[in-house]
C-alpha cells in the first residue's frame, strides 16, 4: 500500500472532522494524491472530478431536486400535505410515516437514494417541521427512507450488480421485494415508538368524518395523480425512470399555472434553489468519485479483500466479516463504484461458501446503503444535511436509533435468506 | 434599487448561467421524450447535450452554493474547541479551501490543454470539449470569490427553504 | 515489476474477454521474467473508456480496449470502416485487412496523430446481432423500431440508413427500457445481450450480424515510447497470443450465450442467403450517402475490400 495514500486518508478525515466543507475535504484529499504520487498528472484530477460530476446516470439528482422544489413553489407539495395531514391526523408520527412510504412507492423509479432523499428533502422537511417535528428528525427520516430505494425494483444498483456479476436482473429484481419491504415495514413501525416518545402524537383521536376527508382529498387530486403519471409512465415505456423527473417538473408546472401560485419571480427563486441544491450535492459525488477512483487504482479495497476472504474458512464468519467491510467500505466508496470494485472479488467466494448469489447480492446492497449513512463519509448524510441545513451533529445524534434498527435489518437479511430468496423460488 | 440589491444581482449571474442551464436540460431532455415516444423519431444528441450541459450547472453554481450556505461540513469537532483555536482553525480552513480550489483550476487549464493539442470534438453534434469544459477554471476562481465574500465578510443570501402553510400566511396578515 | 501498466476494459470477470486478459497477464509476467506487470480493471472499474483514452494521451501507464468506432473519432476517421454495417463477410477477410500495409499505416497514422497506439487487433469481441420485442427478420421491419445503439455518430448514422430510429441511451437503462417497451430493440453481440440478461425482456433474435466486431488493445504512444523494444515485444506478442485464446473462448460463449435465450423462450432467426443479401443492400446507402460525411478517405470502401483479398 502506498505511504501517499494513506497520508491522503488521514488527511481528509482530518479535514472532515475540522469543518471543512466536504467537498473541498475530499477534494484535497485527492489533490495531495495527485501532487505527490509518482506517475500521475493534475490533467487527470480535473478530468477524474469533472467525469463524476457529469454521468449521465446520476441526472436523476438534479431533476428530482428541480420537482421536488417546483412542487413547493406551485402548491402542489402543500395540496398534497394537506390531504395526507388529514388522513394520517389519528397516526403517531403521520407525516414521517408518509416520508417513509413515498420513498417506497416511488423508490425504485429515482434508482439512486440520493435523488430520492434530495426531493423528499425539498418536498417534505419543511411540512413536517411547520408540523412540529424537529429539523433533525426529518432529515435522519428522509435519509433512512432514501435508503429502501436501492433495494426496490427497478433500482439501478440492482442492474449494475447482476451485469458485473452475470446473474438475473430479472430475479434480482424480484429478490429485491422482501427486504425493502421488510425495511420500509421496520422503518414504519420503528417511526411510530419515536413519535409516540417525542409526543408527535396523533392530532385527533375522534373518527374523522367522511365528509372532511373528501373535504381534503379533493384538492390534493391532480398532485396525487403525479406519483401515478410518473410509476405508471415508466411502467408503460413512455420514458425513462431519469426522464420522469422532467416528466414531474413540468407537470408541476402545469399545475402552477392552473393554480395561480406560480410567478415569474417564484420560478427564479425556484430555478435558484435548484442549481444551488444540485452544485452542493454533485460536487461531493464528483468529489468522492475522484477518491473513489484513487482507492480503486491502488488496489486498496481489492487488497483489503484478498488479505480478508484469504483469512476465513466458515460462511457465518465470511458474511459478518462481509457486513463490517462493506459498510466501512460505504463510507468512503459511493456504492455503486463500490460493487464494480469489489463485488467480481467477492461474489465468487460467497459462492464458494454455498452462499445463494442472490442472497448475497441483497446483502451486499444493503450494506454499501448503509455506508452512506453513516459517518464519516457518508453521502446520504451530507446531501440530506447540506439541503435541509441540518447540522451533522444534530443528524448523527438522532441517527443512533436507527443504526441500532438497521443493524438488526442487516442480521435479519445476512442470517435469514428466504428473505430474499422466497419470492424468488415463487416466481421463478 | 438599494445599492445591496444591485449587489446581490450582479453576483448572481451565477446563478442565471446556471439556471440557463437547467432548463436547457430539462427541455432537452423532456423534448426528447416527445421525440421518441410521440414522433418515434429519437434524437441521437440527447446524451450528449445532458452531459455537457450538466456541467455548466454544476459549476455554474458550485460558487452560488457557497452564497446560499447548501454547502454541507461536519462541524461536531469544531463546535468542541474554545474561541481562540477556531479562529486558528478558521485560517487553516481558509487556507486548505484557497489552495485546493485553485489546484483545481489549474489542473482544469491542464485538461483543457489536452483538448486543445487533440481538438477532440463531442461525437454527434461535433461540439469541442474546450467550450463544454471551459467553465470549470472559471468556477473555481468564482468559488473562492465567493468563499472569501461569505467566510471573512460574512454575506449571505438566505434562500427561503420552508413553503409558508396557508394558516401561517394568514397569521402574517393579521400581524400585519 | 520495473513496469506496471494498469489495464481498464468494461467487460465482467466471467466474459472471454476478461479471461484473456488474464492470460495476456500471465503472459507478460512469464515473458518478462516478473519485469512487466500488468493489473487488471474488469467492469469499467479504472474509468469509462472515453477517460481511459484521455489518460493515455496525458502519458499515463494505461491500456484500455476501443473499436472502430471509438478510434475514428482520435484524428483517424478511416477506423470507423471496422464498425461500419456489413462491411466483412468473414472474420478471415477482416484478418486480412488486419495484417495489411493498409491497416500498419493506420495504426501509424493513429499513433501520430491521436497520440494512440495500437498493440493488438486480433480480438473478436462478437457478431453484433439485433435483440428486440418485435420480430425482425427484414431490414424493412426496422421501421419504426426504436433501437438503442452505441453512442456516436457513426452508428447513429448507420442504423438510420438502415431504416432503424436509432438511439443512444445508457446501456445500464436498457433492461428497463426494453421491458417498459421505451425502445424495442438493443444491438450487440449474443455474449453481452445474454450477459445483461436481455433475454429476459425482449424475445426476438435476429443473426444479421451487421458488424464482426473485433477490439482493439491500446495504449498512449507517449507511454509506449517509453518501452525499451524488448518490452514492446513483449507486450504486443502476449497480446496477440491472448487474443487467440480470446478467440478459441468466444466460440463456446457464444454457444452458451445463445442456449441461455433459448431456454428464456427467445426466437432465433437464422437469415437464408436471400434475406442475408436483403440486409447487404440496405446497408449500402450508408456507403453510398453518408460515409463521406463522416470525414472518410476518398475511396475507403474499395481499399479495405482490396485490403481483404486473399
Ligand atoms: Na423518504
Ligand atoms: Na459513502
Amino acid at each position: 500500500m502506498k505511504t501517499v495514500v494513506i497520508i491522503s486518508a488521514i488527511c481528509l478525515l482530518i479535514m472532515l472532522f475540522m469543518k471543512v466543507q466536504v467537498y473541498v475535504a475530499v477534494l484535497a484529499a485527492s489533490a495531495i494524491y495527485f501532487i505527490f504520487a509518482e506517475g500521475t498528472n493534475p490533467a487527470m484530477f480535473a478530468q477524474l472530478t469533472i467525469s463524476g460530476a457529469s454521468g449521465i446516470s446520476l441526472l436523476a439528482i438534479p431533476f428530482f431536486v428541480m420537482a421536488g422544489v417546483f412542487m413547493n413553489y406551485t402548491g402542489v407539495t402543500r395540496r398534497i400535505m394537506e390531504c395526507c395531514s388529514v388522513l394520517t391526523s389519528r397516526m403517531y408520527g403521520g407525516l414521517a410515516q408518509v416520508n417513509i412510504l413515498l420513498s417506497t412507492l416511488m423508490g425504485g423509479l429515482s434508482g439512486s437514494s440520493l435523488a430520492d432523499a434530495a426531493m423528499e428533502c425539498k418536498m417534505l422537511v419543511p411540512p413536517m417541521e411547520a408540523e412540529g417535528y424537529t429539523k433533525a428528525f426529518s432529515t435522519v427520516i428522509t435519509a433512512a427512507s432514501g435508503m429502501i430505494v436501492p433495494l426496490i425494483p427497478p433500482g439501478t444498483g440492482l442492474i449494475i450488480y447482476a451485469c458485473i456479476n452475470n446473474i438475473s436482473v430479472g430475479k434480482l429484481f424480484v429478490a429485491g421485494i422482501g427486504p425493502g419491504l421488510v425495511l420500509s415495514v421496520t422503518l414504519m413501525i420503528f417511526t411510530r415508538f419515536v413519535a409516540k416518545n417525542r409526543g408527535y402524537m396523533p392530532k385527533r383521536t375522534e373518527k374523522i368524518p367522511a365528509s372532511e376527508k373528501i373535504a381534503a382529498i379533493k384538492p390534493a387530486i391532480l398532485p396525487m395523480l403525479l406519483p401515478i403519471i410518473i410509476i405508471g409512465g415508466v411502467r408503460i415505456g413512455i420514458f425513462t425512470a431519469t426522464e420522469a423527473g422532467t416528466v414531474a417538473i413540468v407537470y408541476s408546472l402545469l399545475l402552477g399555472i392552473l393554480y395561480h401560485e406560480m410567478k415569474a419571480s417564484d420560478f427564479l427563486k425556484g430555478c435558484k434553489e435548484t442549481v444551488t441544491t444540485t452544485a452542493s450535492i454533485m460536487m461531493i459525488v464528483a468529489a468522492a468519485s475522484c477518491f473513489s477512483w484513487i482507492l480503486t487504482k491502488e488496489q486498496i479495497p481489492q487488497t483489503m479483500a484478498a488479505w480478508m476472504t484469504g483469512h476465513i474458512a466458515n460462511k457465518y464468519i465470511f458474511l459478518i466479516i462481509c457486513n463490517i467491510f462493506l459498510i466501512v467500505v460505504g463510507m468512503f466508496i459511493e456504492g455503486n463504484a463500490s460493487m464494480i470494485v469489489l463485488g467480481p472479488l467477492l461474489h465468487p467466494i460467497a459462492v464458494a461458501f454455498g452462499i445463494d448469489p442472490i442472497h448475497f447480492a441483497m446483502v451486499y446492497i444493503f450494506n454499501c446503503t448503509i455506508g452512506a449513512f453513516t459517518p464519516p463519509m457518508g453521502t446520504l448524510m451530507f446531501v440530506t444535511c447540506g439541503i435541509t441545513k441540518c447540522p451533522t451533529k444534530e443528524f448523527i445524534k438522532e441517527a443512533i436509533p436507527f443504526y441500532i434498527l438497521f443493524a438488526v435489518d442487516m442480521l435479519v437479511l445476512t442470517y435469514f435468506p428466504p428473505l430474499t430468496t422466497f419470492l424468488v423460488d415463487l416466481v421463478y | 434599487m438599494k445599492k445591496t440589491d444591485k449587489k446581490a444581482m450582479l453576483l448572481n449571474i451565477d446563478v442565471v448561467i446556471a439556471s440557463v442551464a437547467m432548463c436547457a436540460l430539462v427541455l432537452a431532455t423532456f423534448a426528447g421524450v416527445i421525440a421518441r415516444y410521440i414522433l418515434s423519431k429519437p434524437f441521437g444528441w440527447t446524451e450528449e447535450v445532458q452531459a455537457s450541459l450538466i456541467v455548466w450547472v454544476i459549476f455554474g453554481a458550485a460558487g452560488a452554493a457557497f452564497r446560499t450556505g447548501n454547502h454541507a461540513a461536519i462541524e461536531i469537532f469544531y463546535d468542541m474547541f474554545p474561541a481562540a483555536i477556531r479562529k486558528i482553525l478558521n485560517v487553516i480552513i481558509l487556507a486548505i479551501t484557497v489552495i485546493t480550489i485553485c489546484y483545481l483550476g489549474y489542473a482544469s487549464l491542464e485538461y483543457l490543454k489536452l483538448f486543445a493539442t487533440t481538438g477532440r470534438k463531442t461525437s454527434v453534434l461535433h461540439w469541442s470539449y474546450i467550450t463544454i469544459y471551459c467553465i470549470v477554471p472559471i468556477s473555481c476562481l468564482w468559488q473562492i470569490f465567493n468563499f472569501v465574500l461569505t467566510t471573512i465578510f460574512g454575506y449571505s443570501e438566505q434562500e427561503t427553504i420552508e413553503s409558508i402553510t396557508d394558516e401561517e400566511f394568514e397569521e402574517a396578515k393579521k400581524k400585519g | 515489476a520495473d513496469v506496471e501498466i494498469n489495464v481498464g476494459f468494461e467487460n465482467a470477470v466471467t466474459e472471454p474477454c476478461s479471461i484473456a486478459v488474464e492470460k495476456w497477464a500471465e503472459l507478460v509476467d512469464e515473458k518478462s521474467n516478473g519485469t512487466m506487470k500488468l493489473n487488471t480493471f474488469p467492469n469499467s472499474g479504472l474509468g469509462k473508456k472515453v477517460d481511459l483514452i484521455d489518460q493515455m494521451v496525458m502519458g499515463q501507464n494505461v491500456i484500455t480496449v476501443a473499436d472502430g468506432a471509438f478510434l475514428a473519432e482520435y484524428g483517424v476517421p478511416d477506423f470507423g470502416i471496422f464498425y461500419a454495417p456489413f462491411m466483412f463477410d468473414s472474420w478471415d477477410e477482416e484478418w486480412r485487412v488486419v495484417d495489411s500495409d493498409w491497416y500498419q499505416g493506420l495504426c501509424d497514422e493513429l499513433a501520430e496523430k491521436g497520440r494512440i497506439r495500437v498493440l493488438a487487433s486480433n480480438w473478436i469481441y462478437g457478431a453484433r446481432d439485433i435483440l428486440s420485442t418485435k420480430k425482425v427478420v427484414l431490414p424493412e421491419d426496422l421501421d419504426s423500431l426504436k433501437l438503442r445503439v452505441s453512442s456516436n455518430d457513426l452508428s447513429i448514422t448507420s442504423f438510420t440508413d438502415l431504416g432503424a430510429n436509432a438511439l443512444g441511451m445508457d446501456m445500464g437503462d436498457v433492461y428497463q427500457a426494453l421491458q417498459a417497451g421505451t425502445i424495442d430493440a438493443v444491438e450487440n453481440p449474443i455474449t453481452s445481450l445474454a450477459n445483461r440478461s436481455f433475454q429476459e425482456v425482449a424475445k426476438y433474435l435476429v443473426k444479421d450480424e451487421h458488424i464482426l466486431a473485433t477490439s482493439m488493445w491500446i495504449c498512449g504512444e507517449d507511454f509506449y515510447s517509453t518501452l525499451t523494444d524488448e518490452q514492446k515485444q513483449i507486450l504486443t506478442e502476449s497480446a496477440e497470443e491472448a487474443g487467440l485464446v480470446n478467440n478459441d473462448l468466444y466460440d463456446q460463449a457464444t454457444e452458451e450465450a445463445e442456449q441461455l435465450l433459448v431456454d428464456a423462450g427467445v426466437e432465433i432467426t437464422e437469415l437464408t442467403d436471400e434475406q442475408k443479401a436483403a440486409w447487404i443492400e440496405a446497408g449500402q446507402k450508408f456507403y453510398n450517402e453518408d460515409a463521406a460525411g463522416l470525414g472518410w478517405s476518398e475511396g475507403l470502401y474499395d481499399t479495405v475490400k482490396a485490403a481483404g483479398q486473399e
